[in-house]
């Protein structure tokens, strides 16, 4: 069986479509790129997806530097990303032990 | 390191798939909770590597599509009003009400915005004092900290004229709903990560064990979902049903405690109806009384009715995995994105949009689940 990912995917709009039509559950991973402060005294931040760069809340990740990645979702920070888990994930795979 | 193409990597999937094809003997029907993971399964075919006895039903998680249809009419009710700017996202003012969807309402004048958070609709408010700025919000644990912020953004800021539309679900308590309905033929879950990356995995262990069903916490990457199913598969093979956590890189067993209470200090639990599913026992999120100048069906003293459901449209079974989209004999026929007759077909995580999207490009015999 030939499985092609994306060869059946219409979806060919790329990133910034991406941001603009998956709002609501989908949360999408972003580097921050750097920090300030916003109205109300909330921590903001630009955060990099792909070639794409949004304003983001930080008031959920407040520990969140310049070059973390963080989980985004409707404009807030709801995680940082934890790249030694990510690499476990694939680790495991790689090594064939996954589903133990 | 990258977060998104190693999980899109057709060698490791593939991979996965073959040690599901070892490990599967019987046939299981496992549930996907989230629509988020529904768009994925069909956006990557993912149904098409799963071995012939296993099953992928598709859940309720689809916010906009369990939003009631007397809080879409109140909604229409506000956009009426003539001071009033109903903010939401795109695909809530899509969904087709008793009157049509709500962005038709902008072209008989009504101020309708779309929003990519609730804080644009905070800065709107603050831009525009003469206007009664109203967010329509809706979304499960995922979205909900988002909305506690925007009111308390709006108390720091002193806004008088924001105020929420609120109508937030809480996913653990369908499950259960799910479950304990007669006739009930799911029999392992992948639940929603990103509602764990908010609120843990805390909630998910009783259910295992009341329901005798195992739970893999599951991301959204197509490499996610088959590991989901994987553990879950296996589990059911050796007569297991713990929670595991297969989307360890955001989900953290306590979750967002930060988030966590910013929802709790704006909302409280309450029992509330979920479209196709009727009231679900701690279901959702309701206003609570401090925050209660936030809270628009009392700014604007709402009253929410009862309405009748569109007969044509089968949202209910579809949205409880007991109608697959394309047996809808409405499916792709007098319902189609551009012409929904319910909510499934408008939405993003819809299971009806996501079939309608990706399987009219499909090549070959189609196998529907």
């Amino acid at each position: 069986m030939v499985w092609a990912p994306l060869a059946r995917s219409p979806d060919v709009c790329g990133s910034l479509c991406r941001l603009r039509v998956l709002a609501m559950c989908l949360a999408l991973p972003g580097k921050i790129i750097e920090r300030r402060d916003g109205p109300g005294g909330l921590p903001f931040a630009r955060v990099e997806f792909g070639t794409v760069v949004r304003e983001v809340c930080l008031a959920y990740t407040p520990d969140a530097a310049c070059g973390d990645y963080v989980v985004v979702h409707v404009g807030f920070a709801i995680q940082h990303l934890d790249e030694a888990a990510a690499r476990r994930t694939l680790d495991l795979l790689d090594d064939g032990v996954t589903g133990e | 390191m990258k977060y998104v193409a190693p999980f899109r990597d057709p060698k490791r999937i593939q991979r996965v798939a073959r040690q599901l094809a070892e490990t599967c003997t019987r046939p299981w029907k496992i549930m996907e909770v989230c629509g988020g993971q529904t768009h994925t399964i069909a956006r990557y075919a993912i149904d098409d590597l799963l071995p012939p006895q296993l099953e992928l039903v598709h859940g309720p998680g689809c916010p906009v599509c369990v939003t009631p249809l007397e809080v879409i009419a109140a909604a229409h009710g506000l956009v009426l009003k003539p001071n009033v700017t109903l903010c939401s996202f795109g695909d809530m003012l899509r969904v087709p009400g008793p009157h049509g969807d709500l962005l038709a309402a902008r072209a008989k004048g009504g101020d309708v915005r779309v929003v990519l958070s609730p804080l644009d609709a905070v800065e709107i408010a603050r831009v525009n004092p003469e206007r009664q700025v109203v967010f329509f919000a809706v979304g499960f644990e995922t979205t909900a900290p988002s909305t506690a912020m925007s009111a308390e953004l709006a108390r720091r800021l002193d806004l008088s004229n924001f105020s929420l539309l609120a109508a937030h679900v809480r996913v653990p308590p369908a499950m259960e709903m799910l479950l304990s309905a007669p006739g009930n033929e799911v029999q392992g879950f992948l639940a929603a990560g990103h509602v764990c990356v908010v609120e843990g995995t805390s909630e998910y262990p009783a259910i295992a064990q009341r329901y005798r069903v195992p739970i893999a916490v599951t991301g959204f990457e197509p490499l996610d979902i088959m590991l989901g199913v994987l553990d879950v598969a296996a589990q059911l093979e050796q007569g297991r049903a713990e929670v595991t956590n297969q989307y360890q890189r955001a989900v953290r067993p306590a979750g967002n405690p930060i988030a966590q209470a910013t929802v709790r200090r704006v909302f409280e639990t309450a029992d509330v109806p979920w479209r196709g599913l009727g009231i679900v026992p701690g279901g959702g999120l309701k206003i609570r009384e401090a925050y209660a100048r936030f809270d628009a069906t009392r700014v604007h003293d709402l009253a929410l009715g009862t309405i009748a459901e569109p007969t044509a449209c089968r949202a209910a079974d579809v949205l409880q995995g007991r109608l697959s989209p394309v047996r809808c004999p409405e499916f792709g026929k007098a319902c189609t994105p551009d012409n929904p007759l319910g909510a499934p077909m408008v939405s993003t995580e819809g299971a009806c949009a996501a079939y309608y999207r990706y399987r009219s490009v499909r090549r070959g015999a189609h196998r529907v689940g």
